[in-house]
C-alpha cells in the first residue's frame, strides 16, 4: 500500500499541555516533561505535576533511545488505519534518561523483538507519518 | 438502624443479547423489575436509585424520570467496574442513615462490539491522546503487556491462566443466561487465534447488552436466608501509581483491613466472583486478596478446579467471559451472582451450603492499565 492510499492514523487532541511534545516531534525530536520542584518525569503531559501539583513542568530534550519492558504483538485492531500492518508491536518502554512510556515499535522482524529489545526514535522522513513519537527495534 | 439490619434483599439480571434488541433503558428497567420480584418489594416502594450505565448521558435522576421514581437518594456511579459494587456498598450506608429505604442498583449497558470499539477510542483522555494514536489493539493490547511482563517475571504459563477460562466456561454451561456456553478445552483456549500476544480470543470479554440489578433495604423485608449483608468493603484507585503495566492492581492495599473489618479469614470464603475482563486480571485479584502469594498464581490455578463444585469456586455463572460484557453491568455481574448463590438459588451451579464469599471489580482502564480496584464480603442472613 502507498502512502496515498494509506488511512490516516487517529490524532491526538492538540491541547496547550502537549502542544510542544507534538511540535518536537514534527522536527524529529522527543522533549518530554519534568517538574521544576521535584523533578519528576512525567508522561503523558500534564499542566500540573502529579507528584507535587506544581505547575512549573519544563520540557527536556530525550535521547530517545530505551528498552522494551515487556510488549504485545498485536493482531487485530479497532481503527482500520492499523489493520493493513498486523502485527503491530505496541511496547511498555523505559527510556534510558528516566522516563516510562507506552509507545509503538517497528521492526523490520517483529517476531525477533523482546523484553530486553533496545530501541530508538524512528528518524524523519519515516517519522513524520506517525503522530506520537515511535521507536524501531535497533536490530 | 444498625448496620447489621440493611443489606442485599434481592437481585434480578436482564436476558444479554449479542447485539441490542432495545435500548439502554429496557435492559435497566427489566433487570430492576426482577430484582424488585425477587425480594417481593413493590415498586412504589423504592426510593433510592443508583445507576452505572455505559454511553449514555443520563443520570441517575433522569433515570428515575423515565421509570417514574420519586427519589430521596440517588448516585450515578462512573467508576467502571468497581463502580456498581461500590453503588450498593454505598447505598446500604445510605438506607443506614435514613437518606431511603430501598435503593435499587442497576448496571448495565446495550452495545455490541461494534459499538464497544467506538467507545474505547474515545474512553478517556489518556487513551484518546496517547493510545490510540499508536494504534493500541483496544484493551487486549493493554493487557497483553500486563500478562506478559507477569509470565516473564513469575513463570506464569498461558496453560496455567487458561484454566480459569476453561473452568469458567464449565460453570456457564450450567448458566442458561450466559451467551458463550460451547464446550472449552484448554486446547482450544491455547490454539485460539491470537488477538495481541500472549492473549487469544478466549482471554477476551465479548461485549454486549445487558443489565444488573441489587435492591438494597431492610434485612428484616425477606426470609431468613434470603438476606445477604454486606460484612464489609474497600476500594483502591490510581494504584501503583506511575507505572504503566503493573502487575498488581491495589486490591493488595487493603485486603489485610478488608478481612480485618469483616472478621473473617480466606478459609471462611466459600466462592469469589472476581471481574475477570480477561483471565490474567482474575489471576492479579486472586494474588491482591491473599489467596495466593504475588507471582504464584500458576502452580495455584494448578492446584485447585476454580468450577462450582470445585476447591476454589470463581465466577460461579461464567463470569464475563463467557457471560458477556454487558458494560455497566459487569460491575454488579459478581455481586448478583454472589447474593444468587448465598440464596442457595445458584441451580445447577449452585455452590454447595455457600455462606459468605468475595466480590471484587476491577475498572477504569487509561494509560496503560485499569485504576479503580474494589472488593466486598458478603455473608447470607
Amino acid at each position: 500500500m502507498n502512502d496515498a492510499a494509506r488511512l490516516e492514523y487517529p490524532q491526538p487532541t492538540r491541547t496547550p499541555a502537549n502542544a510542544p511534545l507534538l511540535d518536537a516531534w514534527a522536527r524529529g525530536e522527543l522533549v518530554l516533561q519534568q517538574c521544576e520542584e521535584c523533578a519528576a518525569k512525567v508522561f503523558f503531559p500534564r499542566e500540573l505535576c502529579p507528584a507535587c501539583w506544581s505547575p512549573r513542568l519544563a520540557w527536556k530534550a530525550s535521547s530517545g533511545r530505551g528498552t522494551v519492558v515487556s510488549f504485545t504483538r498485536i493482531h487485530r485492531h479497532i481503527h482500520a488505519a492499523f489493520a493493513a500492518e498486523v502485527p503491530s508491536l505496541l511496547a511498555e518502554v523505559q527510556l534510558d534518561d528516566g522516563w516510562l512510556m507506552l509507545a509503538r515499535v517497528l521492526a523490520t522482524k517483529p517476531d525477533a523483538v523482546a523484553s530486553g529489545t533496545r530501541v530508538e526514535l524512528v528518524p524523519l522522513p519515516e517519522a513524520a507519518r506517525f503522530p506520537l513519537p515511535t521507536f524501531r527495534a535497533v536490530e | 438502624m444498625s448496620s447489621s439490619e440493611v443489606g442485599i434483599i434481592g437481585y434480578g439480571s436482564a436476558a444479554y443479547e449479542k447485539k441490542p434488541s432495545q435500548a439502554l433503558f429496557g435492559y435497566l428497567g427489566e433487570a430492576g423489575r426482577n430484582a424488585l420480584a425477587s425480594a417481593g418489594v413493590a415498586k412504589k416502594e423504592v426510593d433510592g436509585l443508583a445507576i452505572d450505565a455505559t454511553n449514555t448521558p443520563d443520570t441517575a435522576v433522569t433515570f428515575a424520570e423515565y421509570f417514574g421514581f420519586g427519589t430521596t437518594w440517588s448516585q450515578s456511579g462512573s467508576s467502571g467496574g468497581t463502580g456498581a459494587l461500590l453503588s450498593v456498598a454505598r447505598a446500604v450506608k445510605a438506607v443506614e442513615d435514613g437518606h431511603a429505604k430501598y435503593v435499587l442498583c442497576i448496571g448495565g449497558g446495550a452495545q455490541d462490539v461494534a459499538a464497544f470499539h467506538q467507545r474505547v477510542t474515545r474512553f478517556n483522555t489518556a487513551i484518546a491522546d496517547y493510545l490510540m494514536p499508536h494504534g493500541f489493539g483496544g484493551m487486549p493490547g493493554l493487557f497483553a503487556i500486563i500478562q506478559r511482563k507477569h509470565m516473564e517475571r513469575f513463570g506464569t504459563s498461558r496453560e496455567q491462566l487458561g484454566r480459569i477460562a476453561v473452568d469458567e466456561r464449565a460453570n456457564a454451561r450450567l448458566n442458561e443466561a450466559a451467551l458463550l456456553r460451547g464446550p472449552m478445552t484448554l486446547d482450544d483456549y491455547l490454539n485460539a487465534k491470537p488477538i495481541a500476544e500472549p492473549l487469544g480470543l478466549f482471554d477476551c470479554v465479548m461485549p454486549c447488552s445487558g443489565a444488573e440489578a441489587i435492591l438494597v433495604g431492610p434485612l428484616d423485608r425477606v426470609p431468613k436466608g434470603k438476606g445477604v449483608r454486606l460484612l464489609g468493603h474497600r476500594e483502591r484507585n490510581n494504584h501503583p501509581m506511575g507505572e504503566v503495566a503493573p502487575v498488581s492492581g491495589g486490591w493488595e492495599l487493603f485486603r489485610d483491613e478488608l478481612f480485618n473489618l469483616a472478621g473473617r479469614s480466606h478459609g471462611d470464603m466459600d466462592f469469589m466472583q472476581c471481574y475477570d475482563d480477561f483471565p490474567i486480571m482474575a489471576a492479579i485479584q486472586i494474588e491482591d486478596l491473599g489467596f495466593c502469594r504475588k507471582g504464584e498464581i500458576g502452580g495455584f490455578l494448578e492446584r485447585n478446579r476454580m468450577t462450582h463444585d470445585g476447591t476454589f469456586p470463581l465466577n460461579t455463572g461464567g463470569g464475563q467471559l463467557s457471560c458477556g460484557q454487558a458494560g455497566g453491568s459487569a460491575g454488579l455481574l459478581g455481586m448478583v451472582e454472589a447474593t444468587r448463590q448465598l440464596r442457595g438459588e445458584g441451580g445447577a451451579r449452585q455452590v454447595k451450603d455457600a455462606k459468605r464469599g468475595i466480590v471484587s471489580g476491577f475498572g477504569m482502564i487509561s494509560y496503560g492499565h485499569g485504576l479503580a480496584a474494589a472488593a466486598a464480603i458478603l455473608e447470607r442472613t
